[in-house]
């Protein structure tokens, strides 16, 4: 448990931290100030979570409301950016639980709510074989990375993308997704070691 | 962006640097320009619907004595038996309703939209403050479409009011028509019958207004909101139009201070001139129904009145964005202390 002068200091230093707590308070310009400031990181995450921009747009709105609906409740005890990572990968986890029981009642899962979430396409571009050489383009490469990062399964993608666009320490992301940190570092672990096997062609293409 | 996660102590951890660098390719993304305002007012929308299903579910709660519930449940059964009977005895020809009612059930989807008297001079009162005072070139067909309805309505309005044709008359007008027309008919009836007694009076007032060409403020009013309407996205439109009086006035103010906002902060054009309002978004995923005979609504809404079930998202890939119906079974969750030690 945060003692109270560690929460003092971490809502004075840390701006969403203060833009939470006036939203709390009822000030609905700061959940204004508070979703722009958040949406593009966010998007971003779900963007390549899911593949699919309009997913990763409803996702992130899903978390706002969430924020919304748990404001009175909100005490600073942890650093907001995990908070709101913790309801990030509960979204997520939704959406996936989501698609396997429409799975299970038979409905086809759409592009955006299946376990690999990367379009076909992006597959098909990735396994084609086009040779390291042709890695001229940028777009390819993207293509390629996006495909190995549909490869991982869906705590991998997640704990690899909240370390890598979101910056979050082992700690953290072991907060945000409910797991221990040697789970964390072990979950890395092999998500590096599949994405290495995937890109390793085109990363030794691309430097020689 | 070559950060890697660290440990607690901050150390660097090696062994995710060799891919760490190929993921630098991917790009950033950017949410839409209205994603913020469509957020936020689906926020406000969403707490305002549960803070009324709260208070329901505390009333549900009270507490009841399991001695002192069983005289009242007779009184209630007793004054239902009597209700039933009574109302057997005295109720009016259904046919007959809906044939008084004719002219507002035909004409039910604009008098909704239009909503009440009192929104509408509030409107008027307040119309030089808001965007679309003159409809822009997308606009332009929606904006006829208005004014060939509000015609229909003038003249279905003088000729109820005037010649008072007998029951016999629309009775057998009505048999004339097409299957399909009938069917609508019969939905907009139904959902008219289900109004409350209020809501019909004040649709009754807002059809008088309307139909009378002296109102000429007020009917620009309803104009420019059937615009505003239109310029928002289609599945916003049936939640924007289910709000009350306030709720709508709420909505613009919010509305027009947001977009002043995004001006200032994204380049965008000011509030207003051809910029599409987006709604609250459709909280419990559509479920609309009411029958248009005459007045399918705001152009693009139209391909069938009913929405998704409650509860249900509406149909994907269509190139708009279904606003999320959050999940109830799981709060969000409490923040944890991550990092207190």
């Amino acid at each position: 448990m945060a003692t109270d002068s560690t929460m003092l200091r971490r809502t004075a230093s840390d701006p969403s931290t203060q833009l939470m707590l006036r939203v709390r308070d009822g000030d609905a310009d700061a959940f204004a100030d508070l979703v722009v400031a958040w949406q593009d990181r966010l998007v971003t995450l779900f963007l390549h979570h899911t593949g699919d921009h309009a997913t990763a747009e409803d996702l992130t709105q899903e978390v706002f409301l969430r924020v919304y609906r748990a404001r009175s409740t909100y005490q600073p005890t942890a650093k907001f950016t995990t908070w709101i990572h913790t309801i990030a990968n509960n979204v997520a986890s939704d959406l996936r639980q989501r698609a396997y029981r429409r799975l299970e009642r038979g409905v086809p899962a759409t592009a955006s709510a299946s376990s690999s979430a990367i379009g076909l396409d992006q597959l098909a571009v990735a396994a084609s074989g086009f040779l390291p050489a042709r890695l001229a383009d940028r777009s390819e490469l993207q293509a390629v990375v996006r495909a190995a990062i549909a490869g991982l399964n869906e705590r991998q993608r997640m704990a690899v993308l909240l370390a890598k666009f979101e910056q979050c320490s082992y700690e953290e992301i072991a907060t945000a997704m409910g797991l221990t940190v040697p789970a964390v570092k072990s979950l890395l672990f092999r998500a590096r070691d599949q994405l290495r096997v995937a890109l390793e062609p085109y990363l030794q293409g691309d430097a020689s | 962006m070559s950060h890697e996660p660290s440990d607690g102590t901050g150390k660097p951890a090696d062994d995710l640097h060799d891919v760490w660098e190929a993921l630098d390719v991917l790009p950033r993304a950017a949410a839409s320009v209205d994603m913020a305002a469509t957020t936020v007012d689906l926020a406000a929308v969403t707490a305002d619907r549960r803070g009324v299903g709260d208070t329901l579910r505390r009333g549900m709660r009270l507490p009841v004595s399991p001695r002192g519930w069983l005289r009242p449940a007779l009184a209630v059964a007793g004054s239902l038996l009597v209700g039933v009977v009574l109302g057997r005895v005295t109720a009016p020809d259904p046919d007959r309703i809906v044939l008084e009612s004719l002219p507002l059930i035909r004409h039910l989807g604009l008098l909704r939209e239009a909503g009440s008297v009192t929104f509408l001079k509030s409107l008027a009162a307040r119309r030089s403050q808001l965007p679309l005072r003159q409809p822009p070139g997308f606009l332009q067909d929606d904006a006829a479409e208005f004014n060939a309805a509000l015609a229909e309505l003038e003249q279905d309005h003088a000729l109820g009011a005037a010649a008072r044709p007998h029951l016999d008359e629309r009775r057998e007008a009505m048999a004339a028509l097409a299957a399909d027309e009938l069917d609508a008919i019969e939905l907009a009836a139904t959902t008219f019958q289900d109004l409350p007694m209020a809501k019909r009076g004040d649709l009754a007032a807002v059809a008088a207004v309307l139909a009378n060409p002296a109102q000429d403020e007020l009917r620009a009013a309803a104009r420019l909101w059937h615009l505003i309407i239109a310029a928002s996205d289609p599945p916003d439109r049936k939640n924007i139009i289910d709000l009350d009086a306030d709720e709508r006035l709420e909505w613009l103010e919010r509305r027009s201070r947001w977009r002043e906002l995004m001006s200032e902060r994204r380049g965008l054009p000011p509030a207003g001139e051809g910029v599409p309002p987006r709604g609250p978004g459709p909280a419990g995923g559509g479920g609309g129904g009411e029958g248009r005979p005459r007045w399918q609504g705001p152009r693009g809404e139209r391909g069938g009145p009913n929405g998704p079930p409650p509860g249900e998202r509406g149909p994907r890939g269509d190139g708009s964005r279904p606003r999320p119906q959050p999940p109830e079974r799981r709060e969000p969750p409490t923040p944890r202390d991550s990092d207190a030690s």
